[in-house]
């Protein structure tokens, strides 16, 4: 331990012989300094070395930035690298963007101290350290001009790589660099003044997008290293099957394109020269797996104990309420569906273990490669990739601990690619949820009883078991309740929440997490209070919002943009929910129509988020559009059903996700309330589905309490048939 | 088997199982990885390449039926500058996580050789690829921004 504060900046030589680096001293939670040490003895940065301070100035004025969030279609690299290059004030096109190694101080300060890209905290957790790091390097390198020029640094200016003399000189900030690199980081910097922002804020062109539609950035399917062979796996098909028997393990293991078959206690993987070949020998084997243990109940079943577990729990006493509302709003078991299959590629030696891994949890994949390996820590070097989809999925870490296994065995670079049905039938789902509404309006309509009490598995007692139970009892399943605690709405007596069920099928975070389900239930709740107040929805949320302005100012947005009470075509209807996650506000307005055989048509969809500050505004467009498509995936006919201990769907013929015909034009707005950002990539996910279940009412009268739409009989979506 | 065949308007000769689908011979045989495993059943389109300047679903479609016939992939479009497509979804900023793609533009440039001004309707019927990302409204927009490129194009 030592009195540096956490935003002491320190820089480093020792690994990049020229050439500026600075590191954030500490992790967010830790006081240590944390000292440079590079792996290899090379002093010039190659591509390959980890780099380990946050910005890097090459003597030829490159700058590289070191991302520690994953690119998973969010725009990050490009995000974060713009708040280090606004404070360093240095021409965005030289700036590029490194995913950053496993290293203390890359930790992300609003997940708790580990290398993990969720909760929508990106831009915002790494908001104040990046754009520190960039000012640090800017004040490393006013001060070596001042050295060189014999000047005070208050005479000099910067301007877009460069140091200005009075007198009109400059001296690039790559001529700089290596004498920077010889001075003491200040204590403290100050930041700009977003009035003088140039960079953020701007709809800047992300930096992966030319390679991405050239093909060329490399996910994790596409990492090749020398000597490297390829694997394919099946797991048990129950989760709580094991392998019991490979019959013909030998001669499958006698084909030429065949190096192993590898059994562990849940899955079997076959390596070989090439995936196809590997796949097809896997496809060759002929497997037993044990039916003994506890199967995961079926779908039909675990709602029958979501029920009882409410049933048992008993209700609220409603009685001498003239008005309100008793019934129970559900939602199924989703999987991610990420268009990228699972994969890892690992290669283990007796001293080493290096992964190449899509992932969103960095420091988890370690730990779990580590283990796996048989190593410590420090001796695991994980490398990201790009992430074909993560939506959760990916800062789970079982790809991991088989890829390294493997690797172990095989003593060779092993990239291992699981198939669709695997993804699909393997994953880590969100939750099914029953949950109860007892609601009660008094005089003035205003909904002065809110009682919500939940079923559903708890995702963090699944994921750390040894939690006792009566910390849940203490705490509440605070995941499963995000966005169902403090509605606006409730404004009288209230009482939220939820009790755990074990249903015995694997879980994870899934985009919104609780919020995904909860925004659903809450915003269709209160379109049934405002029906039953016989007030327009639009007004009777906004009667609440008196407390709540950015809320207010979201409404009132989308009011003015969905033109929310202009008179529509014959036919079409409006549907609308407003939801806050993620520290942030999203609305929505949702225009249909529903012909007699039940086809629904999307006219279109206005978006308006309040985001606090906003760094790119493009992306957060890009993302609104994202969460609304995902959501709309769901609420139209994402369900995960069980049967004999297993997921009965495998591809995407039978777990479908939306496709070009189905999506309308969606109109987005932003706002803004503070000088910070706050959550993005998941916040357009929660007021979709309500959005659409409140205008399939006032189209057909018919009350949607059950996800996806198309158990109620709506499964044609189209969208258009403007699409301007 | 010996296969020859034209790839990316190169004369190719490639040693492989005949059977094995044309999206791992391109994979893992001739390391051309633009074209991406989505699903492996001809549901998502991620792996989409031309053959003879048809679109098709490269994970089910044998490397056999190559001999003598010509591949594009998404390395191969645009001969030697960026396709129109491409411009497009560069000025659009279309891509999310970018895995489906290459896949889309290789669609998109199937459908625009076709149809030189698609209409949306034809979009929404013809642009069967998934996105997983959302990316729909951008791709629609990409592909009306490049067919009026290749229109000013042409004199
Ligand atoms: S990978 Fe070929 S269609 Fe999905
Ligand atoms: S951009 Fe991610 S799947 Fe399309």
């Amino acid at each position: 331990m030592n009195h540096f504060s956490r935003r002491h900046f320190l820089k480093l030589t020792a690994s990049f012989g020229a050439g500026l680096v600075v590191a954030a001293a500490g992790g967010c939670s830790s006081h240590v300094v944390f000292i440079a040490r590079s792996r290899t003895p090379e002093p010039s940065p190659r591509d390959e070395d980890p780099m380990l301070g946050w910005v890097l100035i090459t003597p030829e004025g490159d700058v590289r930035v070191a991302v520690a969030s994953s690119e998973m279609g969010q725009g990050v690299y490009s995000n974060l690298a713009m708040l280090v290059a606004e404070e360093l004030d240095v021409d965005f096109a030289r700036v590029r963007p490194v995913p950053a190694p496993v290293a203390k101080q890359f930790s992300n300060p609003k997940m708790f101290g580990g290398q993990i890209t969720g909760g929508s905290t990106s831009t915002a957790g790494y908001w104040q350290p990046m754009r520190e790091a960039g000012a640090t390097a800017r004040a490393l390198l006013l001060k070596a001009a001042a050295a060189r020029w014999n000047v005070s640094v208050d005479q000099l200016k910067t301007d877009q790589g460069q140091v200005l003399h009075p007198n009109g000189k400059r001296l690039s900030y790559g001529e700089l660099a290596q004498e920077a690199s010889q001075l003491d980081p200040p204590w403290s910097v100050k930041l700009k003044s977003p009035k003088s922002f140039r960079l953020i804020g701007q709809p800047v062109p992300r930096s992966d997008t030319p390679p991405k539609t050239r093909g060329e950035p490399i996910f994790g399917v596409d990492v090749r290293r020398p000597n490297m062979v390829h694997a394919a796996i099946r797991h048990a098909p129950a989760f709580q099957g094991q392998v019991k028997k490979v019959v013909n393990q030998k001669a499958i293991e006698k084909r030429p394109e065949v190096l192993a078959v590898i059994v562990a206690e849940r899955w079997v993987a076959v390596v070989a020269t090439h995936w196809w070949q590997a796949q097809r020998a896997l496809d060759a084997l002929e497997l037993v797996f044990t039916t003994e243990g506890r199967p995961a109940p079926s779908t039909s079943d675990q709602r029958l104990i979501l029920l009882k577990a409410l049933d048992d729990h008993g209700k609220r006493d409603l009685k001498g309420e003239k008005r309100a509302l008793d019934l129970e709003y559900e939602v199924p078991f989703l999987d991610h569906a990420t268009m990228s299959p699972m994969n890892c590629t690992a290669h283990v030696t007796d001293t080493s273990c290096d992964v190449w891994v899509p992932t969103q949890a960095q420091t988890a994949s370690r730990a779990a490669a580590a283990e796996a390996a048989g190593l410590d820590s420090d001796q695991v070097q994980i490398h990201t990739t790009y992430l074909g989809g993560g939506f959760g999925r990916r800062s789970e870490t079982d790809f991991v601990t088989q890829a390294v296994t493997i690797a172990k065995k095989v003593k060779r670079p092993v990239k291992l690619i699981w198939t669709r049905s695997e993804t699909t039938q393997h994953g880590a789902y969100r939750p099914a949820v029953i949950s109860r509404f007892q609601v009660a309006l008094d005089e003035e309509n205003r909904p002065h009883r809110w009682y919500n009490q939940m079923a559903m598995p708890n995702i963090f007692a699944f994921k750390q078991p040894k939690i006792p139970d009566f910390v849940w009892g203490m705490t509440g399943d605070f995941i499963g309740l995000d966005g169902a605690k403090n509605p606006p709405y409730a404004t009288g007596s209230k009482d939220v929440d939820s009790l755990g069920v074990d249903l015995h099928t694997p879980l994870g975070y899934w985009r919104a997490v609780g919020h995904s389900h909860n925004g659903f239930f809450v915003e269709c709740v209160v379109d049934e209070l405002a029906h039953l107040a016989g007030e327009d929805p639009v007004a009777f949320r906004r009667r609440f919002y008196d407390d709540h302005p950015r809320h207010r100012a979201v409404l009132d947005a989308l009011d003015n943009l969905a033109k929310w009470s202009q008179p529509r075509p014959k036919g079409h209807h409006l549907g609308v929910a407003v939801h806050e996650s993620f520290g942030s506000v999203v609305g929505q307005v949702v225009e249909l129509s529903v012909s007699a055989q039940k086809v629904v048509t999307l006219h279109r969809i206005w978006c308006v988020i309040d985001c606090g500050f906003v760094v790119n505004p493009d992306t957060v467009k890009s993302q609104m559009e994202g969460g609304i498509v995902y959501g709309l995936s769901a609420a139209t006919r994402g369900e995960i059903t069980l049967k004999d201990g297993a997921v009965e769907q495998s591809s995407f013929h039978d777990y479908p996700i939306m496709s070009m015909h189905e999506i309308p034009p969606i109109d987005i707005k932003i706002l803004t309330s503070g000088d910070s950002p706050t959550g993005v990539g998941e916040t357009s996910l929660p007021p979709i589905a309500p959005a659409v279940a409140n205008a399939l009412f006032h189209a057909t009268q018919q009350r949607i309490r059950r996800l996806p739409f198309s158990r109620a009989g709506f499964s044609q979506w189209r969208a258009g048939p403007d699409f301007s | 088997m010996k296969l020859k065949f034209t790839l990316n308007g190169e004369a190719t000769s490639v040693e492989a199982d005949g059977e094995m689908p044309i999206l791992w011979l391109l994979r893992d045989v001739l390391a051309l990885q633009g074209t991406k495993f989505g699903c492996g059943m001809g549901q998502c389109g991620a792996c989409t390449v031309h053959l003879e300047g048809q679109a098709m679903r490269s994970c089910v479609v044998p490397c056999q039926v190559l001999e003598g016939r010509s591949l594009t992939t998404i390395e191969g479009l645009g001969s030697g500058r960026l396709h129109p497509l491409q411009e497009a979804w560069i000025a659009e900023e279309v891509p999310q996580c970018g895995y489906c793609q290459p896949g889309q533009i290789m669609a998109a440039a199937a459908l625009l050789a076709r149809e030189p001004n698609p209409t949306d309707a034809m979009i929404s019927e013809q642009m069967t690829n998934l996105c997983r990302c959302g990316t729909y409204p951008r791709i629609r927009r990409g592909i009306h921004r490049a067919a009026k490129a290749l229109r000013d194009e042409k004199p």
